[in-house]
């Protein structure tokens, strides 16, 4: 009835790990191009708090889950050998809805790109490009 | 030994703090609940496929029920299930008060339904986090699941008239390994040993409230020596942890460090859930203190 390998890896909350900022990691950068405009605008990941938000923090936290999908996007991109296949990973599809969720579509199709910025060395390179997606 | 009045007693008060961390958890949810339906991020059509790759047969259809239509219903009506939750738990505290929990079947069956909606809860919560690809936001929920599980083995030492809260000393051993595992990752790497990493995380973190105090404290913005200095005492107090159960004055020490670290983690990075969940295992650790030192 259930995969446990799978099942596991979705399950982890029974699985205490208790490892925090023990790397520093390389930062993402996500950008989206419309199809009728060149410019490139990035997607802000950014929020201010508020006193009151150590009581509540929802928006907050739903903006940092958000930037952990792009994370797990990039991790699953290096875990799959078939690239053709992509469009079936569920990391990707959220990311899709988010895009469209934080930004305002004007164009029939947009791509995006995600730029990776090694921590260390401050080089910067291309780490995936999408396909055109219709709005 | 702790009498088993103050055993419900200690229970009870775990009970209400868990019952915070859910209320907080779904409350957050709810807010946002547009984000899980059908036109948000995490619409359970984003999910649906690689849940249908863990999951077939009966456990696929129920999966399916519970996250088309169970978790909004819930959502929907979350402050009245609260409502009903708080009422039994003030029913079950005020009857407990009067009538000791070991002379009494009444307040031991008021114990039981109590224990049932402390399993319901957690079992949302672990059905949540699958909802989320996992974890909603991260390690707090793990805590939260340690909490969760703690609880209910405090209710089965309660209900098997057992003299120690077992859930309290899992809750205090995940506590302490937290933190110790915590640093002891960091301590293995060259970043965090230079003091660079503190930095970079502070500089990058994605809550603008730290980059207007690092605009204001220039000093702390350029000057290494005092992100070593920041550096070490974390690294020192995470993995030095274990002393603080030696002695209730080394506890207080520990405590009133944790409380200024988790205060600065919401301040710096926003986790706020992070500070609840640790706040809500403390008490277990001043039951095992206490429990080392009656025995």
């Amino acid at each position: 009835m259930i995969k446990l390998k799978k099942f596991f890896q979705i399950a982890r909350v029974l699985i205490p790990n208790w490892s925090f900022f023990e790397n520093i990691g390389d930062q993402l950068i996500l950008q989206i191009e419309m199809k009728n405009s060149s410019r490139q605008s990035e997607i802000d990941f950014n929020f201010s708090l508020k006193p009151h938000n150590i009581f509540v923090n929802a928006q907050n936290n739903f903006i940092m889950a958000e930037k952990n999908v792009l994370e797990h996007f990039v991790a699953d991109l290096e875990s799959i050998q078939n690239h053709q296949h992509i469009q079936n990973l569920s990391s990707y599809k959220i990311l899709i809805s988010i895009i469209k969720n934080k930004c305002s579509i004007q164009s029939q199709e947009f791509r995006f790109k995600i730029t990776h910025i090694v921590a260390n060395t401050s080089s910067v390179s291309n780490l995936y490009m999408s396909e055109w997606i219709k709005r | 030994m702790i009498p088993v009045k103050n055993l419900v007693y200690i229970t009870l008060l775990y009970s209400f703090m868990y019952l915070w961390l859910h209320w907080s958890l779904f409350y957050e949810i709810s807010i946002c609940k547009d984000k899980i339906s059908n036109s948000g991020a995490w619409s359970y059509n984003n999910v649906k496929s690689e849940l249908n790759d863990i999951f077939y047969g009966i456990s696929r259809n129920l999966i399916s029920f519970i996250f088309e239509k169970t978790i909004l219903f819930f959502l929907r009506h979350l402050p009245l299930i609260y409502v009903l939750i708080l009422s039994y738990y003030g029913l079950v505290s005020y009857f407990v008060r009067y009538e000791y929990f070991s002379h009494s079947a009444f307040c031991l069956n008021l114990l039981k339904v109590l224990a049932c909606i402390h399993f319901a809860l957690t079992l949302m919560h672990f059905v949540l986090s699958i909802r989320f690809r996992g974890l909603y936001n991260g390690g707090s929920d793990m805590m939260m699941m340690v909490i969760g599980i703690g609880q209910g083995l405090n209710f089965f030492c309660l209900f098997y008239r057992s003299s120690t809260l077992w859930g309290m000393v899992f809750i205090s051993v995940n506590l302490i390994v937290s933190y110790v595992k915590a640093g002891f990752v960091k301590s293995k790497n060259i970043d965090w040993l230079k003091g660079k990493a503190l930095s970079h995380f502070m500089t990058h973190s994605s809550c603008l409230t730290w980059h207007d105090i690092t605009n204001k404290f220039v000093l702390l913005k350029n000057n290494q020596s005092v992100w070593v200095i920041l550096t070490y005492s974390t690294l020192f107090a995470e993995l030095s942890f274990p002393l603080c159960v030696i002695d209730i004055h080394l506890f207080w020490f520990y405590a009133v460090w944790a409380f200024v670290f988790h205060i600065f983690n919401f301040l710096i990075f926003g986790l706020n859930r992070f500070f609840w969940a640790w706040s809500c295992a403390w008490p277990a650790l001043y039951y095992l203190i206490n429990l080392i030192q009656h025995n």
